[in-house]
């Protein structure tokens, strides 16, 4: 474990944390001990043919170091949570064998398991093998590692300024306030984020003069307007708006009621996929688009003139005829991307519909009292030093800061990597901790005070932002409190433990403002740019700001919209490219004033004309292994990890730039996007209808697909039931539901999935060759208004790379309707994949589970062949045994070297030492790891299944309770994760059980069911909620046409054009 | 060399459009046919041998490099992803395969149906079956994940109590293709006893020419391996009697086996649900596929051959044109089989399974669908102009079209349903690596070295059976019959 | 034939036979020997660091199993005691005993001690104690009498198909769940597996799972 093995094991602070052994233990030799089942090596599949060497048990020293409730091969959950920049996720934390290996949402806060995407990806960050390990000064290691740390930050005196990413920490609030009694005009604190959300709250004070911010309440709102506002994607606290959104989009009965999603923007975002009416629009004229509604509805606001053209006016106008019919039960929204003006216009909009308190309500929230990394910048003459508590100005401070001079000034720097941008040659650089080895707290979104607690040691000794300031708020001569201290003195509640089991604070919410009035209607609105090229800067749906640049997991999750992995792109529409000369996947130069910088060029479907889409988070610097990733056999003139958009940021034009210029540099760029094939084909597998029509014709689903015109011939494989009626369990027979409507595509059940059930990351080149292992994929298909799929029917004009080179010149794509659709097994009951298995591999379970059995498989790939859904996935390569990017060399033949480790350590194979160590610690042990040669695919957790089942038999004892129902709490990661609540799994046999409730909904249908596959997971059609009066109106969702042109009509003849009602 | 004899003059009271035309030209005599073949084997290797051994050596080694690297690796060394999880290695499993079919066919199938002319061909086609089924063993053991546990595929009883799963096409394939190798590699040995007879008989007849030391001790040496391995022939005729009889019950055993080995390999496909796979075309499609690349592959390597050792005389003009005939009309049978998968995806409705087989033709693989249409259907129509059949480069030509076009045949079959199947989101492409590429090219090297060894070291013509062809053999033959045979060692 | 043959290539059929048939008795010997369980593992009795007699501790003294694998109802994993739960009676019994130096250490120490594992599943393989224990499957029923053990071995296979037997007929193993840790619990005269057992596996809806989910994930 290299450093690690040189912390020290037994310091811990938190009784509830990590159990451990004494020192002459390692943990890693724990971990070989006793924790058995802790990976699949390929010692245990190959080794059968040798006696056995001798193996050691070892037991805990004393009950006091195990812990008194700690049970071995029990894991622990513990609250915690995880601070985000205006708040913070609740979780529970799993806790295997002392190691976080898994994080959910905690219910008993938030009201539901789900998180986002980041959160579930953030457990793989505290094992980040490129971590920084050591202090160091000078760039020399310092000996006495923490110790000597604090030490060095006594001895910082004069005049200093803190730099400090935000936070919500009492805590850190409180100390903050001793820093500053104590130190007086000798301190100074500067508050940096990289995306600025600041802005709801500056919208609201200049609406309504008081120091609130707006708390959205979409769950009340019948018709919502989005201003460019992404609140499913990158707006703060998303998983929360999601889940209130689907809430109105699951339609079970025909007069069930739906909400409206209107959407304005000039990207195309995860919001506007779900929208039911979407205008594109640059970016700078959306604030004349906020001016026109708030004309429309009878306020004296001016719109610019020449922003809007008359289309566009036509259907804003449509728009806010809507917004007026459901005044009160409306809500408009603005996203972070606009300048307050359209925050104002927002607020006074809501004001006027009478939305404010109803569908929007406003916390009185402390006011920002900091500056900002700019205010720094200009004020750092003024200062001796800088203590930099985590943030990375160098890297995303933008162009008009001068990063490296704040970094010249900073003796001392908490940082998560040991060499990234703003490394710090001459001060101190502190290892920071991860959140799941941290003492803090935080606040979340309703100022809910919620506790953040260690699971774990810091593996590398590092140090967190509250103890660095303790030291400061302790002066000299004291020594500093502990970050459990410090969070145990700004606790006010009657019940510390209670506190930290429950994982928050009853009753510490922020307070509610009410009688709000618009203090400030006169908002003047900026012009639009009208002519030439404009840049959006979006953070990154997977990587955020680049906090996560360096999660694999996060790098190799596709982008819910583009698809791509491992890269960011420079988005612009189909005509834009033609009229810029760009070309898909080529290198272009994007030139914002003085600066510029390369990308790739992609055309991005439904993005607004004469826009540029710039994606943060990426192009980092630094020993950054995965963020810099490098495949054998790359080009070495071919950048790698994408391109800086901060490097084209100014201050000025921090989330739109005008007067931009794209120049094509001729040069291609490899993409790796697991979706190459945009379009359905007009196949049914995705169906929609809109809810009128589902009205009409609750089983619309049943008159689409071959399934409802074949002739059942018969399945071609044989029930394995009616094969063997003894192996039907009458106990539980598993099944899923997933809810198209409800979905949004966000990616938290991918990475739910990958954290749950250790799969690993295979890296750029290999997604390219369409090898990504993630069992859960979702995929997004674009449909076109009068998109014939015969007219291109996918064949292709020239036999490029990825054979689909051609569909981002077709006209359709311009403005297109998104589905998206969770793709996993399907669990059939009729498995093809079963019956063409050589060696049993893959099997029926008793309780309906499609069985992969990995020990058995030898890797036909025959399974994989035979699905449908192409949901299986096999291991190319040794992905967890070998680095990513040395796949190919060949352990035997090319490094002689490496035949010899593999015979004295056959389980790490040639990975290094202490990346092994790491990546050792993040895996669930309940889930085989699977070596090279071996087919994997979603399992329906069936870990999670036995140990529900387990834990209720065991309770059982000699009675007959044995049934697993819905109470139980058994969920599979992906359920669990999902904000929208559109999986539910369960007990088919179970009466009442959601999942049968779900099933019952008449818009369940099985994808591709005339195979007669019988597949146990089905899917609830999505339904869409057009206003017939806009003038994008449409009577089907696009898909339905697109199906009904491919199936010549023939639809409408047999089964009616539902339409008309003729049904 | 003798020049041919003037016997043409003799009148015959038999019109002479009826007088078949000759097996073996120009009425050689019994002991030329068993000089001419035994001594290919009896003489030195002229220089080509030696560069042609040589160089196919080093191709198979290469192939077994790759093989190498491929199981210490990863499967990920090919070019193989979702949704292509089978790509060249299946192609060229199923290729080399095909290839066997001509052998059996010829020695078994025309065996019982009486058709002589098998005899000058049969020996090579028997052998080239077993070298390609090598070929082909070769690439379902390696394209799985796991080689080291294949034989879990064999049902053996074990501490686990598991079988393997009987359903599985694959593991018909096990017992279909080690089926086919051990009855087509018992009758090509026995068919070679009699003729590795003569060779040892020969041998101890030169032995006396022998100069040096080291030549005798090589003669004896090949005494001896000869003589084991002709297991005691001495020509007698209760030896002749059972090994008739053998022969007889092998080729009956043979006989099925052409047809099920392929139509069993077509399982891996027609059973399952993939559009473009799951067709009942499949078995006949495939045997006539398999029969129609065999003659291909027989020619290719008998055309060089027989003008290499001047065995223009025993395979004849008319032989080639008899196989031109039969890559004809399997050919055709091939053709017939491509426009009926269409038909029935078009008549059939499923628009899934029409979609598959547009996009073979337009799709992204275009090229593949239009080569092998090329080779398959369009070149061997050629072989309906007598000239086209008769000229033995043309021939070559052909067959080496008929290669390409069956092996493209299987790669449609193979990688254009599997990239693009039900759902458009799983679409993909696939191309293969250098890996892919060279560990096919080298099983070709090693086809060629066993090929090479065999025309080294076995005689490459039936002796016996050529010579029971020839008018001499037959007492009726106006030719003269017996009265020119001494009985002696045939 | 004779100048081509020497004379011992006469015996050659015979040679060959035997040679044959020892060759291929020492491959089944060598392959059953070391790929089955059955023989690779029944037996292992290795030396432990310290002679710990579950003759004497449980047979002789009654000890339930529970007083040291105190998880084995909780945990998927039956635990070693720590040399803490020894010293609970080794501080008044045997105080001084050198053969328990190692324990006095560890426990003064804090140092774990490293016992050889004798019962071990492979990595793929979940097994699970607490559901077995808990539902009327013994501890004898793979790990033989234990009681009877002064030195503890392998006594059962624990192969798949040992596994399997038992998953397959759960009747003929479960017992009443208050003999589950009694090692010398022998059914009653009238006890009939057909009748008793299978009347538990109904009263307690045993559905002991044949297919590889229940133990393979």
């Amino acid at each position: 474990m290299g450093d690690a093995e040189n912390a020290d094991w037994n310091e811990r602070e938190f009784p509830e944390g990590a159990q451990e052994l004494s020192d002459d233990f390692s943990r890693r030799d724990f971990l070989k001990l006793m924790g058995a089942s802790a990976g699949l090596a390929g010692a245990g599949m190959l080794g059968v043919g040798c006696r056995r060497p001798e193996e050691h048990i070892v037991p805990f020293g004393s009950e006091q170091v195990a812990g008194q409730d700690y049970v071995h091969g029990v894991p622990m959950q513990f609250a915690t949570a995880m601070p985000t920049r205006t708040g913070a996720t609740p979780l529970l934390a799993v806790s295997n064998e002392g190691r976080p290996t898994k994080v959910e949402g905690n219910a008993k806060v938030a009201g539901r398991s789900a998180t986002d995407s980041f959160a579930q990806a953030s457990v793989l960050n505290l094992y980040d093998p490129d971590r920084a390990r050591v202090y160091t000064k000078n760039d020399k290691a310092m000996p006495g590692g923490k110790a000597s740390a604090i030490d060095q930050l006594k001895k910082i005196s004069g005049k200093t300024a803190f730099l400090m990413p935000a936070s919500t920490s009492p805590s850190r609030a409180a100390l903050i306030g001793k820093i500053q009694e104590k130190m007086g005009e000798n301190a100074a604190f500067y508050v940096h984020e990289a995306a600025d959300f600041g802005v709801h709250a500056r919208g609201a004070q200049a609406a309504f003069g008081e120091a609130v911010t707006p708390y959205w309440k979409l769950d009340q709102a019948e018709v919502i307007l989005s201003l460019d506002c992404d609140f499913i994607g990158t707006e703060e606290g998303s998983a929360r708006f999601a889940a209130d959104f689907a809430k109105g989009r699951k339609v079970a009965k025909q007069n069930d009621g739906m909400n409206r999603l209107y959407s304005v923007e000039a990207l195309l975002t995860q919001t506007g996929a779900n929208a039911d009416h979407r205008l594109r629009a640059r970016a700078t004229a959306i604030p004349a688009a906020a001016a026109f509604i708030a004309k429309a509805l009878g306020k004296a606001i001016s719109v610019p003139a020449n922003a809007l053209s008359e289309a566009q006016e036509k259907w804003l106008a449509g728009a806010a005829e809507d917004l007026k019919a459901h005044a009160g039960k409306s809500l408009v929204v603005a996203g972070y991307r606009q300048p307050e003006s359209v925050h104002q216009l927002a607020h006074i909009i809501n004001d006027a519909l009478g939305n404010n308190g109803k569908t929007v309500t406003f916390h009185k929230t402390p006011a920002n009292e900091f500056g900002s990394l700019a205010d720094l910048a200009s004020d750092l003459g003024k200062f001796d030093q800088v203590v930099n508590l985590g943030c990375n100005p160098v890297y995303d401070g933008g162009t008009d800061v001068d990063g490296k001079a704040i970094t010249e000034k900073t003796t001392f720097r908490l940082t998560d990597y040991a060499e990234d941008e703003s490394h710090s040659v001459k001060g101190v650089n502190a290892p920071r901790a991860h959140y799941l080895e941290s003492w803090s707290d935080a606040r979340t979104d309703d100022g809910t005070i919620v506790p953040v607690q260690p699971l774990i040691a810091p593996l590398f000794g590092a140090m967190t932002e509250l103890e660095v300031l303790a030291v400061f708020a302790a002066g000299e001569n004291t020594s500093p409190r502990t970050g459990h201290e410090v969070v145990q003195s700004t606790f006010t509640g009657d019940s510390w433990e209670r506190y930290l089991h429950d994982g928050f604070l009853k009753d510490s919410g922020y307070e509610e403002a009410t009688e709000l009035t618009i203090a400030n209607a006169d908002v003047t609105v900026p012009p639009a740019q009208a002519e030439g090229l404009e840049a959006v800067f979006t953070l990154d749906y997977s990587v955020g700001d680049g906090s996560y640049a360096n999660n694999g997991w996060c790098q190799e999750v596709p982008d819910p919209i583009t698809k791509i992995t491992w890269d960011n792109v420079l988005s612009v529409s189909r005509q834009t490219a033609q009229a810029a000369g760009l070309e898909n996947g080529q290198l272009a130069k994007v030139k914002v004033g003085e600066d510029e910088v390369e990308g790739a060029v992609w055309v991005q479907p439904g993005q607004a004309e004469g826009t540029v889409g710039l994606t943060l988070g990426y192009g980092r610097a630094g020993k950054l292994r995965i963020a810099n990733f490098k495949y054998e056999g790359q080009a070495e003139d071919i950048p790698v990890g994408g391109y800086n958009a901060y490097a084209v940021r100014g201050s000025s034009a921090v989330n739109v730039a005008q007067n931009v210029s794209v120049e094509s540099t001729g040069k291609a760029y490899p993409l790796s996007s697991t979706q190459e094939h945009w379009s359905m084909e007009g196949r049914p597998i995705v169906r929609e209808a809109t809810l009128k029509e589902f009205r009409k014709d609750a089983d619309f689903v049943d008159h689409m697909g071959l399934g409802a015109h074949a002739r059942n011939e018969g399945p071609i494989y044989q029930h394995p039931y009616k094969e063997r009626p003894r192996l039907a369990s009458d106990m539980h027979q598993w099944g899923m539901s997933i809810d198209l409507s409800a979905c949004t595509g966000c990616n938290a059940c991918v990475i739910a999935c990958q954290s749950e059930n250790n799969i690993p990351i295979v890296g750029k080149d290999q997604v390219a060759k369409g090898r990504e292992m993630h069992w859960l994929r979702i995929d997004r298909y674009y449909t076109g208004r009068d998109h014939d799929p015969r007219a291109s029917a996918g064949f292709i004009k020239d036999e490029g790379q990825n054979g689909d080179d051609e569909q981002h010149t077709e006209e359709w794509i311009d403005d297109p309707q998104v589905v998206n659709q969770p793709m996993a097994c399907q669990h059939c009951e009729n498995a093809p994949c079963e019956s063409v298995c050589p060696v049993n591999a893959t099997v029926h379970d008793e309780e309906g589970l499609n069985v992969m059995v990995y020990n058995r498989c030898v890797g036909t790939r025959y399974c994989s062949n035979n699905c449908a859904w192409k949901v299986r996935r096999f291991n190319f390569f040794d992905y967890n045994k070998r680095p990513i990017n040395d796949l190919y060399g060949s352990t035997a033949m090319l490094k002689p070297s490496i035949l010899t480790d593999w015979i004295t350590s056959r389980e790490k194979s040639n990975r290094p030492e202490d990346e092994w160590d790491l990546v050792k610690l993040a895996k669930n042990p309940d889930v085989s790891v699977r070596m090279r040669g071996v087919m994997e695919k979603c399992t329906y957790c069936v870990q999670r299944i036995e140990s529900t089942k387990i834990i209720k038999k065991a309770a059982a004892g000699m009675s007959d309770d044995v049934q697993v129902v819905d109470s139980d709490g058994l969920k599979t990661a992906c359920q669990q994760v999902c904000a929208a609540e559109a999986i539910s799994f369960g007990n088919l046999l179970e009466d009442g059980s959601e999942v049968n409730r779900e099933k019952a909904n008449p818009r369940n249908y099985e994808t591709i069911d005339f195979l007669d596959n019988r597949t146990r997971t089905t899917y609830l059609a999505k339904l869409r909620n057009p206003n017939e009066q806009m003038p994008d109106a449409y009577k089907k969702p696009f898909s339905t046409k697109e199906y009904k042109a491919a199936s010549g009509g023939h639809g409408d003849d047999a089964h009616g054009d539902h339409e008309e009602g003729s049904h | 060399m003798s020049e041919p004899a003037a016997h043409s003059q003799v009148e015959t009271s038999t019109p002479k459009e009826l007088v078949r035309e000759p097996l073996v030209l120009n009425n050689r005599p019994l002991g030329w046919i068993t000089n001419q073949v035994a001594g290919i084997v009896e003489g030195d290797m002229p220089k080509w041998w030696n560069i042609a051994f040589g160089v196919s050596f080093l191709l198979m080694l290469m192939s077994f490099g790759y093989i190498g690297y491929l199981i210490t690796t990863g499967v990920g060394v090919w070019g193989l992803n979702h949704p292509v999880a089978w790509g060249w290695a299946i192609v060229n499993f199923v290729f080399w395969i095909g290839i066997g079919h001509a052998g059996t066919l010829i020695s078994a199938i025309l065996f019982l149906l009486r058709q002589k002319w098998r005899t000058s061909v049969n020996r090579t086609a028997e052998a080239m079956t077993i070298f390609a089924v090598i070929c082909a063993g070769i690439f379902p053991g390696i394209h799985v994940g796991r080689i080291w546990l294949a034989w879990w595929l064999f049902p053996l009883p074990n501490a686990n109590a598991i079988w393997p799963q009987f359903r599985s096409p694959l593991l018909w394939d096990v017992f279909a293709v080690s089926t086919y190798f051990t009855v087509s590699l018992l009758f090509w040995y026995m068919g070679l006893i009699p003729d590795l007879a003569t060779i040892r008989d020969r041998l101890r007849k030169n032995a006396g020419q022998c100069k040096t030391g080291l030549d005798k001790m090589i003669n004896k040496l090949k005494q001896f391996l000869y003589g084991l391995f002709s297991m005691g022939w001495i020509g007698s005729n209760r030896h002749w009697r059972n090994y008739e009889k053998a022969y007889l019950l092998l080729a009956g055993l043979s006989t099925p086996l052409v047809l099920s080995v392929h139509s069993i390999v077509s399982f891996d496909f027609a059973v399952s649900q993939l559009p473009g796979w799951h067709t009942t075309i499949f078995p006949p499609y495939f045997v006539a596929g398999a029969v129609f690349s065999g003659f291909g592959m027989v020619l290719t390597l008998m055309i060089p051959m027989r003008t290499i050792f001047n065995l223009e005389e025993i395979i004849t003009v008319r032989h080639l044109e008899l196989m031109c005939k039969v890559i004809m009309a399997t050919g055709t049978i091939v053709g017939y089989a491509y426009g009926m998968e269409f038909f029935i995806a078009w008549y059939g409705g499923n628009p899934y399974e029409l979609y598959a087989f547009k996009n073979r033709a337009f799709g992204p693989y275009w090229w593949s669908y239009w080569i092998m249409i090329s080779c398959n259907v369009i070149s061997p129509q050629l072989f309906w102009f007598k000239w086209c059949r008769t000229s033995p480069w043309f021939i070559f030509v052909v067959s080496i079209f008929v290669n390409i076009g069956m092996w493209f045949e299987r790669f449609v079959i193979v990688v254009t349903s599997l990239h693009r199947d039900y759902l458009p989101a799983s679409w993909g492409y696939y191309s293969p690596t250098q890996v892919d590429i060279l560990t096919f090219v080298g099983t070709f090297g090693l086809f060629m070295v066993l090929f090479l060894l065999f025309i080294r070291y076995l005689p490459s013509i039936t002796i016996f059976e050529v010579k029971a062809v020839t008018p001499q053999a037959d007492p009726h033959s106006v030719e003269g019959g017996a009265d020119r045979v001494k009985g002696g060692d045939h | 034939m004779s100048n081509i043959f020497p004379k011992w290539t006469n015996r050659l059929p015979l040679i060959l036979l035997v040679g044959g048939l020892v060759a291929g008795a020492c491959v089944v010997a060598g392959v059953t020997y070391y790929f089955t369980p059955k023989y690779t593992r029944v037996g292992y009795e290795p030396i432990q660091p310290v002679a710990f007699s579950h003759e004497v501790h449980s047979g002789q003294m009654g000890i339930d199993c529970r007083y040291c694998h105190n998880d084995v109802d909780k945990s998927w994993f039956s635990n070693i005691p720590s040399a803490e739960t020894c010293m609970k009676c080794h501080t008044q019994v045997l105080a001084d005993d050198p053969r328990l130096a190692p324990i006095r250490e560890s426990f003064e120490k804090n140092k774990p001690l490293p016992w050889v594992q004798i019962h071990k599943t492979p990595d793929y393989v979940y097994f699970n104690h607490a559901v077995h224990v808990n539902r009327g499957v013994s501890c004898v029923s793979c790990h033989g009498k234990v009681n009877e053990m002064d030195v503890v071995k392998h006594s059962k296979s624990l192969s798949m198909a040992f596994c399997l037997d038992c998953h397959r007929n759960p009747h003929e193993n479960v017992r009443p769940q208050d003999e589950v840790f009694n090692l010398n619990w022998e059914p009653p005269a009238e006890w009939d597996s057909e009748r008793e057992g299978k009347g538990l596996v109904d009263q307690m809806k045993i559905r002991s799972a044949e297919s590889c989910s229940s133990c393979h994930r």
